[in-house]
């Protein structure tokens, strides 16, 4: 009998000491010093931006699978992106730039992007990609530049009027 | 140190010469009976201790008493370093552990792990970044938590803002971007201080006031009604910037922002503006963001790594959905 006063006063100091303690580590917390958002009081549904033109959905959606799945090329086309990239040392830079577009190496995001300069676009994005099969790329291994293209700030803005589907991507990616 | 070599070995010979004698062969046995003695207490004073120890209220008060023990032990204190709500406490922390969230950065900090009463405490600071992957240092800032048990004495790096209980060192000052001390002074005797220096990515970096650069005619500063430079102030913007920035700023979403929305909203133009935007103060910046009507963050009329920020920011207090941008859907 005794001993079962004993066990049991001894387990409810233990629950005891254990609440005291679970207490205590509450105050030790540090407190977050993170600048906490203002919730603002309107959260549009509407979207509020009003692009230049429109963006073709497959082709983004092409363009960031690319981008975030990085397929492997074939070993020609290795070869080609690695001697592009020799050109410029392995850092950012520009590879070619011609009257109608800039085609650029991005080290950060490990991309290539053309800037589209002129209205033309499809024109060009052909100029583009057959500059590259002329450094031994296949279509396949643009794609998987990855090489995605954008209009100029200029051109963008005189083509807003027009009811235009900008592909970001080469037309032959999927 | 000869000497004292040669005292040992004529001590060895001394012991030795005598266990050799019939009467120390004696005293030799005595000496083995006594030990055995020794031996068969000291085994039934174990033998009582694990008898007493398989008592229940004993076995309880030894849990309690290891439970307390492990919980004391854990509150020890020094100096720590770490992001937002790190409660890790040690005097040199492991390089690399620090600040998870920013790729490419690192700080490590310093300090005593014990000093007498009275004396100051100092505390070395030091930061590593390599630009090749982080974000713009000028877009980071250091912030110490105060202990409540210290007071804050001088710093050789430079403070901007603050308080007496929170010191923030920005790294765009060059002399902070390498190392620098604080020193504090605890404010009691006989005491643990624990002090937290955490880095973050600063809504304000680079953001410099509008200039008049047009960045070698890079900008055409006539073409927003502030005909000024307000989204690359410094002329410092690049995409390979914009895109560590976003991956510090918003890792998960970086490429939607690098990839779909930032070229679509604004070819990656800092000053792009849209007069006929619907929000009647125009769409500016890098991702056409307003000039206040939809809060603190709506504001694309400032320098492009805040226009990155205030981007993200916003996104976050609408779930994340990027319903503000038409070029997301």
């Amino acid at each position: 009998m005794k001993k079962i006063i004993i066990i049991t006063a001894g387990i409810l100091l233990f629950i005891v000491i254990l609440v005291i303690v679970f207490f205590l580590e509450q105050f030790k917390k540090p407190k977050d010093n993170g600048i906490l958002p203002t919730p603002t009081t309107s959260t549009n549904e509407k979207s509020i931006t009003d692009p230049s033109l429109d963006y073709d959905k497959e082709g983004t959606d092409s363009l960031l699978r690319t981008v975030t799945t990085r397929p492997t090329a074939s070993p020609d086309d290795k070869t080609a992106r690695q001697k592009l990239l020799d050109r410029l040392d392995g850092k950012s830079g520009t590879l070619i730039n011609t009257s109608t577009f800039t085609l650029e190496y991005s080290k950060a995001p490990d991309s290539f992007s053309a800037e589209i300069k002129s209205i033309e676009i499809e024109k060009t994005k052909k100029e583009v990609t057959d500059y590259l099969a002329s450094q031994g790329f296949s279509n396949e291994g643009i794609c998987k530049l990855p090489l995605y293209f954008y209009l100029s700030y200029d051109v963008s803005k005189s083509l807003k009027n027009e009811t235009i589907k900008f592909n970001p991507s080469p037309d032959f990616c999927k | 140190m000869g000497l004292i070599g040669t005292g040992f070995s004529l001590l060895k010979d001394f012991t030795k010469t005598r266990l050799k004698g019939p009467e120390d062969e004696e005293q030799k046995k005595k000496k083995g009976l006594l030990a055995r003695t020794d031996e068969i207490k000291g085994l039934k004073k174990i033998l009582g201790y694990i008898r007493n120890f398989s008592n229940p209220a004993v076995i309880i008060f030894v849990i309690i008493g290891i439970v307390i023990f492990v919980l004391i032990s854990g509150g020890g204190g020094g100096a720590s370093l770490g992001g937002l709500g790190d409660d890790e406490k040690s005097s040199q922390n492991p390089p690399g552990s620090a600040v998870p969230s920013i790729p490419g950065f690192n700080i490590n900090i310093e300090g005593p792990v014990e000093k007498a009463n009275g004396e100051l405490l100092e505390y070395t600071v030091t930061v590593s970044h390599d630009p090749s992957v982080a974000p713009p240092i000028s877009t980071i800032e250091l912030f110490d938590t105060m202990p409540s048990n210290a007071t804050f004495v001088s710093t050789t790096g430079t403070t901007v803002g603050g308080s007496d209980n929170l010191h923030i060192w920005p790294l765009s000052k060059p002399e902070n971007q390498t190392s620098f001390s604080v020193i504090l002074k605890p404010a009691q005797d006989d005491t643990y201080v624990s002090y937290t220096i955490s880095a973050r990515i600063t809504s304000t970096g680079g953001g410099a006031p509008p200039s008049l650069e047009a960045c070698s005619g890079r900008y055409d500063l006539a073409s927003t009604p502030l005909g000024t430079n307000f989204g690359d102030p410094e002329c410092n913007f690049t995409k390979d910037d914009l895109y560590l920035l976003l991956k510090s700023l918003d890792p998960a979403s970086a490429d939607k922002w690098y990839y779909q929305i930032v070229p679509c909203e604004s070819q990656y133009y800092p000053l792009a503006y849209n007069g006929a935007a619907v929000d009647s103060a125009g769409a500016w910046g890098l991702f056409q963001m307003g000039r206040g009507k939809n809060g603190q963050y709506d504001h694309g009329d400032v320098a492009w790594q805040t226009q990155a920020s205030n981007a993200v920011n916003y996104n976050a207090l609408i779930n994340n959905g990027f319903a503000y941008w038409a070029c997301a859907r």
